[in-house]
This record gives C-alpha cells, sequence and structure tokens, in this order.
C-alpha cells in the first residue's frame, strides 16, 4: 500500500479516535448532570416539605396559645393529667436507655444466574419479623428509622419501599429498641428466620449502652378503627 | 497496519486531553456517525482479509456513512420521524455481519496453516 495512502488512513484513525474519545466524555457529562439534577430536585422537595412543616408548626403554636388565654375556658388539667399519665403507654413519650440497634440493608453481592433479584432486597416481613421476636422478649420502645413503633402502627412494602406509620422509607432500616439487651440478642440469634435472611441481606445487631427512641408523631384520630372491649 | 492503530490511539489521547466536550446537542448525531465508522472500519477489515481492500472505497464510505447517518438523524429529528432507530438497526446489524465474517476469514487462514504445517516434511 502506497505511504501517502497510508497516511490518509491514519488521519482518519486519528478523527475517528478524537471523535470516540469526545463522544465518552459527552456522555459521562450528561449521565454526570442529569444525577446532578435528580439530586438537586429532591432536595429541593425535602426543603420545601420542611418549610411546610415548620410553618404548620407554628401556626399549631399559635392556636394553642389563643386557646390557653381564652377567658372562661372550661378547666380542662384534671383531662391533662390524664393524659401525661396514659401518655407513655400510647407511645407517645420520649424513651430512653440501654438496647439494641439492628441495621438491615438490601444484598450487594452478585446474583447467581436465574436468582431472583427481590431475594436481595430487605422485605416488610424481614422488619416485622425482628419487632415481634424483640417485643416477645420485652422490648420496651422500638423505632424504624426514627419511626416509633406504636399499637397502630402499619408497616408493608410498598414498591421498592416500606411504609412505616404511611411514611415510605427505603433500605437501609435501622431498628432501635430499648429493653433487655441479652434477651433481645438472644432472641435474635437463636431464630432460624433472621439467620437465613442474613445470608440473603445485610442484617447486623449490636448493643448500645444508650438508645433515645423518639414518641410517635403520627395522627391519632383513627376513621375506620374502633376501640374494641377485652372480655377477660 | 501500526501508523493507523497509532493514528487512532493519538486520535483518543487527543481527545480525552482536549479541554473541552463537544456541546450535548450534538451526542445524538455523533453517536450514530461513530456507528457508522465503526461499520465501515469492520468492513474496511473484512475486505482486506478478503483480499478486496480498496483504500480510496475505504476512506469515502467511512467519511460519506458517518456524515451522511448524522445528517439523516438530524433531518429525521427534524421531521419527527425516528430514522436515528432505523440507522442503528442498519448499521448494528452490518457489524456483526462483518464480525462474523472476519472471524470465518481468521479461522480459515488458522485451519490453512496448520494443514499447511501438517503436510511439511520432517
Amino acid at each position: 500500500m502506497p505511504k501517502r495512502v497510508m497516511v490518509e488512513m491514519a488521519a482518519v484513525a486519528l478523527a475517528v479516535g478524537f471523535l470516540i474519545a469526545q463522544q465518552i466524555r459527552t456522555v459521562n457529562w450528561l449521565n454526570r448532570t442529569a444525577q446532578i439534577q435528580e439530586g438537586k430536585i429532591l432536595s429541593q422537595l425535602v426543603a420545601a416539605a420542611d418549610r411546610g412543616n415548620a410553618a404548620q408548626e407554628a401556626q399549631l403554636a399559635a392556636i394553642q396559645s389563643r386557646l390557653s388565654n381564652v377567658a372562661g375556658a372550661p378547666d380542662v388539667s384534671h383531662i391533662a393529667q390524664q393524659v401525661r399519665q396514659v401518655s407513655p403507654l400510647a407511645d407517645l413519650t420520649p424513651v430512653a436507655g440501654s438496647g439494641i440497634v439492628v441495621v438491615m440493608h438490601d444484598g450487594q453481592g452478585n446474583l447467581f444466574p436465574g436468582e431472583p433479584q427481590s431475594l436481595q432486597l430487605v422485605h416488610d416481613q424481614y422488619i416485622l419479623r425482628v419487632i415481634a421476636l424483640i417485643s416477645a422478649v420485652g422490648a420496651r420502645a422500638i423505632s424504624i428509622n426514627g419511626q416509633r413503633y406504636t399499637g397502630i402502627t402499619a408497616i408493608y412494602c410498598s414498591g421498592p419501599t416500606i411504609r412505616i406509620n404511611g411514611v415510605p422509607y427505603a433500605s437501609p432500616f435501622v431498628i432501635r429498641a430499648v429493653g433487655p439487651v441479652g434477651a433481645m440478642l438472644h432472641s435474635l440469634n437463636a431464630d432460624p428466620d433472621i439467620q437465613g435472611w442474613s445470608q440473603l441481606v445485610f442484617i447486623h445487631y449490636h448493643t448500645a449502652s444508650r438508645v433515645e427512641i423518639a414518641p410517635y408523631q403520627g395522627l391519632l384520630n383513627l376513621s375506620l378503627a374502633k376501640p374494641v372491649k377485652i372480655r377477660g | 497496519m501500526w501508523i493507523v492503530l497509532v493514528g487512532l490511539a493519538m486520535g483518543v489521547l487527543i481527545g480525552l486531553s482536549f479541554p473541552n466536550v463537544l456541546p450535548a446537542s450534538f451526542a445524538n448525531y455523533l453517536s450514530i456517525a461513530l456507528l457508522a465508522a465503526l461499520d465501515s472500519a469492520f468492513g474496511g477489515i473484512r475486505a482486506s482479509l478478503e483480499g478486496k481492500f480498496v483504500p480510496m472505497t475505504f476512506v469515502s464510505g467511512l467519511v460519506s456513512n458517518s456524515v451522511l447517518a448524522a445528517l439523516l438523524t438530524y433531518v429525521g429529528n427534524k421531521m419527527g420521524v425516528p430514522l436515528f432507530d432505523a440507522a442503528l438497526f442498519a448499521f448494528g446489524f452490518r457489524i456483526f455481519q462483518n464480525l462474523g465474517a472476519i472471524r470465518h476469514h481468521l479461522i480459515d487462514r488458522w485451519h490453512r496453516s496448520r494443514v499447511k504445517l501438517n503436510q511439511e516434511p520432517l
């Protein structure tokens, strides 16, 4: 092949190489920009929700102060006293003490051929199982990702998230519990389900000398549920 | 052959170290142009293995295919016809056809060399 032709072909190859490198860089840049934009949109939504919450709290405080200043208002001190007494039972007061922390997140290992990806996800039943085990051995207070577990708490899968007290959460899930540390640890260690699931997803638990659990802050007015009388 | 590879490597290095990237709006057109260029490159390799390689045909095919592919994609976008997909399918199909042919030629060559080696007297 003549030398001139070779040089021409090298020039074409150089141009193609340049364009390939530019294309790769452009696509990388586009992907990075999309990720940044997504992150910005999410953080804007969170900031807007925070602003809305702050405004609602300010409005609530203003109404409460107006109520307390109303002349001739009925005396509700005995009702307030009753509320103070039953609040701990209704999980409306913070609890602190020694306890355990359970961390669960989706598995990150490589899937075997044909293995369904759902096996690597933390499911609602995993969280429910942990809560059932530690409740059975006497946990005094439990929270999942900061949401207090109460008698009316619902935990269920909702697409890729798990709803706890109506709020959707994605992996990781952190369960904190105050109660008898040894018994709670033993119940998790001895449970075959927990030990089996820990082969699929990440489940780690450890003791903590001080665990703080916030009060329940969700809605208290139930639209459909009615209190039942337990016959003893 | 090595001078072409050196050219390609230098092009990639220059592209990576270039201070700017091409405008994002060009990305679609450039990607289809590069696919056309890859199709021509594999076609060229196949032609050279078959002993039919003509440098002028190769270079003109590479340039014209790339430019026309990008141009047709642009026109298709303006008309609301997704010609990008059509070009993607056409060039992708041809690339894999060429790759298959190249593989066959290389295997044939290897077979022939083995047969020749076995026939040579010790």
